[in-house]
């Protein structure tokens, strides 16, 4: 449902994202895995039209979006978590996934209307908050949640609207190991009733939750298949261990996408 | 529009084009302070104007005591360098105070913020400087705020006269400008190759490993170029004595800085490159109004609707101006 | 809060009924004369909607003296004939004979169209460069404008200085006569009968006074107060509604914003023609009352969009009545410095001390006439420095954090204790 034919991204002299075709299934959780700086980022954000691709395209249900909008790829169903925590942050937790819904229909362009009226989206709010496991803190002030309940909210605002395609980038990122455990339930859960493409660093969780995991080396796919087939491949096994030694092109590559990625932030 | 400029002959218009090049001369030295402390800090220093205006009133103190009205010759210039050592001096220094005692607890805060406390800082010292010019003329008047011819008789006799030079009638504080606009070109773009202060700025002010490996203290980078910036501010305010489309009153660098933003803008914040050729480009642009509206048509405020022309057609072509890049600053 | 601001003429009258006289009490000091009051009104209108753009999008529309300029133009060239003797297209259908509403309303658009103009180009780009091209355009418009009516600006003059106060397509509908002369209240149309109706009410009726007049400073006050406050509700609707709430969202997190689907660019677009339309209602209702304006005081961005930046930083920005606080504190020290003070201080210590006190070479006049007169901007400007260093929430977000809440709701729910209270001590 969402696949892209040759996409590939350069920023100056460094290819980020290099002639990757890729297709998201319906219904499928599909993991991008590959060292730092494989340019899985990237790929997220080239998906979402955050950043445009230098050549290749992008297709979504029969749709061409190559050149769209963030907004409007989120307005086709197409939504996001990031990886650096981003939400707003001195709104309510419930404000945070109230507008997210909001945001998906047409009702933001009423003025008149208190948005309490509206209260389709308070209770899509509420029920997503129950699902991320976030009921309880609704009324907070997002800022003041922990580091792995801001990581739940953050998949809470991308499940806002009941997305086609989930795109989640490391919702593990920087929790700590006795919360792992809710995130990998929580990605479970959404992966009932959305197609997922997640970003992950542990290898524990991929090898669990995935249907299909995608690797990623210096920006183009170098293996794509089941858990089993691609954790034998040695190819992958290759890149995983050269990403790690005094590679100076892996190096270099790392360095672009860590400004990408604050580019982002 | 070769037809309208045709009617002026050559003379004129390469009168027009030496003056234009003096202007532009006066807005690099009234812009360069905000491109540096921009390009380095991201901040907006709205506090520019001000110390353009002390820059000013400095400037004429200093003309007072040390040069004479109608200065002939070369023996007017001495004193003139003087005077610029002065205000530049003096400037820098109260620069340097604003930023160790108040931006520096910005940083960090959204841009933004940062706007804001210039503002503020810009509001104070123009009543500040208010105050004293009060004080110095000990009138209730509030001589402050009525224009003072006095000063712009003093300095070289040359400056407000016309000087012959190949035939042409330039005035005399026109050269100066291009002269000193020249040196300030040359002598920030030195400041920024050949010093590890200007290396730091050029490699971007989010590396602090590199500043550290330069062996450099950031804070102090900082406030030294708040300093440059504010001294050269100063210089800017003491060529406004001489310039007949400014009055001295304390309002003189508010009046200024609106052709300073315009240059930065133009120019693409934070880029001195930029800021050199936009500078280049809106003297021109000024002076053919000041030709045109002269000659042609009766408005007085034409030489500003081309600088308004000028930025707006830059807005629309090129938004982040001439030669800068996108996403500069935040939001 | 409001009803307060409707019965002050009356407030005040009854508390300073000498009015100038030679006493000069405490009061004088501490209470805005009427006449201050109509003008916080308009510039607390004008800081609001400057709060509107700023304390709720994020981005610092500067130059937002632009918008109350073209309201004091639109109207002053529509008073003195401008624009059909100039010839301009459109504003040529504005005359001296036009309903005020109708002026107010075209003020508004026109200011929505620059607004939208403005915000095309620059809402692009980060908020440090809207803020300066706000900036840059408003003092060019500034330039522009002394080209048209020079440096000491533009009064209209005339004999018939009275607004017709008409309803768009209606026209000539008057309600209350706005400047002009006596009014007598029972004589104006609605009002008139709902005052004849109360009077025929059996309890209260005897004690409504058969004729009750009205100086036409304090009809104004009324108009210009009515106007003011249905901005100010109008604006606060608009926050509470859901295009209110994407206004914040773009505050908090523009980019989180574009990811969730909110096209950020119409938004803020949007926002920022309102914000301008009331900006240019301020400045119309201004140049309505006042039938003078010159350049600086219409477009200047230190004299007209500073005091205004100041009084929502002071007053709390991002809170819609920060700046009617901020507004009317900025603007009372402002009085108090220029006017107040020396005669304050001479009924205190005597005239005779004032004059011979010597203070650094001069008296204590001289003191009072070079550090107060004319620089209350350097005070509250001192002010707000110290508040975007300590107390960047400003007065009002600041209680707010403290109270947790509103502070009408706060206030509200105290009394419904003390109701509650009251209930349970009546019970037992």
């Amino acid at each position: 449902m969402l696949s892209t034919e040759g996409l590939t991204k350069r920023f100056g002299g460094i290819t980020a994202v290099d002639g990757v075709d890729f297709d998201l299934q319906e219904g499928e959780l599909c993991s991008l895995i590959g060292p730092n700086g494989a340019g899985k980022t990237t790929f997220f954000n080239l998906l979402t039209g955050a950043l445009e691709p230098t050549t290749g395209r992008i297709r979504f249900r029969d749709r061409d979006i190559t050149d769209t909008s963030p907004e409007r790829t989120a307005s086709l169903g197409i939504h996001r978590s990031f990886q650096i925590t981003n939400i707003f942050p001195t709104s309510t937790v419930l404000e945070n996934v109230r507008i997210a819904a909001q945001a998906h229909s047409n009702a933001s362009v009423a003025l008149w209307r208190n948005y309490k009226a509206y209260e389709e989206f308070i209770e899509e709010a509420h029920g997503v908050l129950e699902r991320v496991g976030l009921a309880d803190r609704a009324e907070e002030r997002a800022q003041s949640l922990s580091h792995g309940e801001k990581r739940k909210l953050e998949v809470g605002i991308a499940l806002a609207g009941d997305p086609a395609v989930l795109l989640l980038d490391e919702p593990n990122a920087g929790v700590s190991s006795e919360s792992v455990d809710e995130i990998i339930d929580l990605i479970r859960d959404v992966s009932n009733d959305h197609a997922v493409l997640l970003v992950e660093h542990n290898m524990d969780i991929v090898m669990t939750v995935s249907d299909r995991i995608v690797v990623l080396n210096q920006g183009a796919v170098i293996a794509d298949g089941a858990p089993e087939t691609v954790q034998g491949d040695p190819r992958v096994q290759e890149a995983y261990l050269g990403g790690y030694e005094a590679g100076d092109a892996a190096g270099a590559r790392e360095e672009a996408d860590t400004v990408d990625e604050e580019g982002v932030a | 529009m070769t037809g309208l400029l045709l009617q002026f002959g050559p003379t004129a218009l390469l009168e027009t084009l030496i003056q234009g090049l003096g202007q532009a001369g006066l807005y690099v030295i009234l812009a360069s302070g905000l491109t540096l402390i921009f390009g380095l800090m991201g901040v907006l220093n709205f506090a520019h104007g001000a110390f353009i205006t002390i820059g000013t009133y400095l400037g004429a103190m200093g003309l007072f005591l040390l040069s004479s009205p109608n200065a002939a010759g070369v023996g007017g210039f001495l004193p003139l360098l003087g005077v610029f050592v002065l205000v530049f001096v003096g400037l820098m220094a109260l620069g340097s105070l604003v930023e160790f005692g108040l931006v520096r607890r910005l940083y960090g805060r959204p841009p933004i913020d940062q706007i804001l406390l210039t503002f503020g800082v810009a509001t104070v010292l123009q009543q500040l400087a208010e105050i004293f010019v009060n004080l110095f003329t000990g009138g209730t008047s509030n001589q402050a705020q009525t224009p003072w011819p006095e000063p712009a008789t003093y300095g070289p006799a040359v400056f407000g006269e016309n000087v012959t030079v190949a035939g042409l009638a330039i005035d005399g504080v026109v050269l100066m400008e291009i002269l000193v606009g020249a040196v300030v070109v040359a002598g920030v773009y030195l400041f920024l190759t050949r010093t590890r202060y200007g290396l730091y700025i050029r490699a971007g002010s989010e590396d602090d490993e590199m500043a550290e490996a330069l062996g450099i203290d950031i804070r102090r980078v900082f406030t030294v170029v708040f300093g440059i910036g504010s001294g050269l501010a100063g210089v800017a305010g003491t060529f406004l004595i001489w310039q007949s489309t400014y009055d001295v009153t304390v309002a003189i660098g508010a009046q200024a800085l609106l052709p300073a933003f315009i240059v930065v803008v133009v120019g693409g914040l934070g880029t001195f490159t930029g800021t050199v050729v936009a500078a280049a480009v809106a003297g021109f642009f000024f002076e053919f109004g000041v030709l045109l509206s002269t000659n042609v048509f009766d408005f007085v405020s034409l030489p500003q609707m081309l600088l308004f022309i000028l930025l707006v057609v830059t807005l629309i072509v090129r938004p982040t101006g001439i030669l800068g890049e996108e996403e500069v600053g935040g939001h | 809060m409001v009803l307060l601001l409707f019965i002050y003429p009356g407030v005040y009258s009854i508390v300073q009924p000498s009015g100038g006289g030679g006493t000069v009490g405490v009061l004088r000091l501490l209470l805005p004369q009427e006449s201050l009051m109509f003008e916080v009104l308009i510039l607390a209108l004008f800081a609001v909607s400057f709060d509107f753009i700023s304390g709720y999008t994020g981005y610092l529309s500067f130059g937002h003296s632009l918008f109350f300029g073209t309201g004091v133009m639109m109207v002053l060239g529509a008073r003195a004939d401008a624009f059909a003797g100039a010839g301009i297209p459109v504003l040529s259908a504005f005359g001296p004979q036009t309903p005020l509403l109708q002026v107010m309303l075209g003020a508004m658009v026109l200011a929505m169209l620059l607004a939208v103009l403005i915000g095309g180009v620059s809402f692009r780009l980060t908020g440090v460069y809207f803020a300066m091209i706000t900036l840059g355009v408003a003092e060019l418009a500034r330039f522009i404008v002394v080209g048209y009516i020079g440096e000491t600006g533009l009064q209209v003059t005339g004999s018939d200085l009275d607004w017709v106060i008409g309803l768009p397509g209606i026209g000539g509908v008057n309600l209350i006569p706005f400047r002009g002369s006596q009014v007598v209240l029972t004589d104006v149309p609605i009002l008139g009968s709902l005052i004849g109706l109360i009077s025929s009410l059996p309890v209260v009726g005897p004690y409504v006074p058969a004729e009750i007049q009205l100086i036409p400073l304090t009809s104004s006050y009324l108009v210009v107060g009515l106007v003011v406050v249905l901005s100010y509700f109008v604006m606060q609707r608009i926050l509470n509604s859901p295009f209110g709430r994407v206004m914040l969202a773009i505050r908090e997190n523009e980019e989180r914003a574009s990811a969730i689907g909110i096209n950020t660019y119409y938004y803020k677009n949007a926002a920022f023609a309102i914000s301008a339309a009331f900006g240019a209602l301020a400045g119309a209702l201004q140049a309505a009352w006042a039938h003078q304006a010159n350049a600086a005081g219409a477009f200047g961005v230190l004299e007209r969009a500073g005091p205004a930046l100041i009084a929502t930083i002071i007053g709390g920005i991002g809170t819609l009545a920060g700046p009617f606080y901020g507004t009317l504190f900025d603007e009372n020290l402002v009085e108090v410095f220029d006017r107040d003070i020396k005669p304050f201080l001479g009924d205190l210590l005597g005239a005779e001390t004032l004059q011979s006190t010597a203070v650094l070479g001069t008296n204590l006049n001289g003191v009072i006439d070079i550090w107060l007169t004319g620089q209350a901007q350097m005070y509250t400007g001192t002010v707000f420095i110290v508040f975007i260093l300590f107390v960047p929430g400003g007065l009002l977000g600041t209680l707010r954090l403290y109270a947790g809440g509103k502070l009408s709701h706060r206030f509200g729910d105290f009394l419904a204790g003390l109701v509650g209270r009251g209930r349970g001590v009546l019970g037992r």
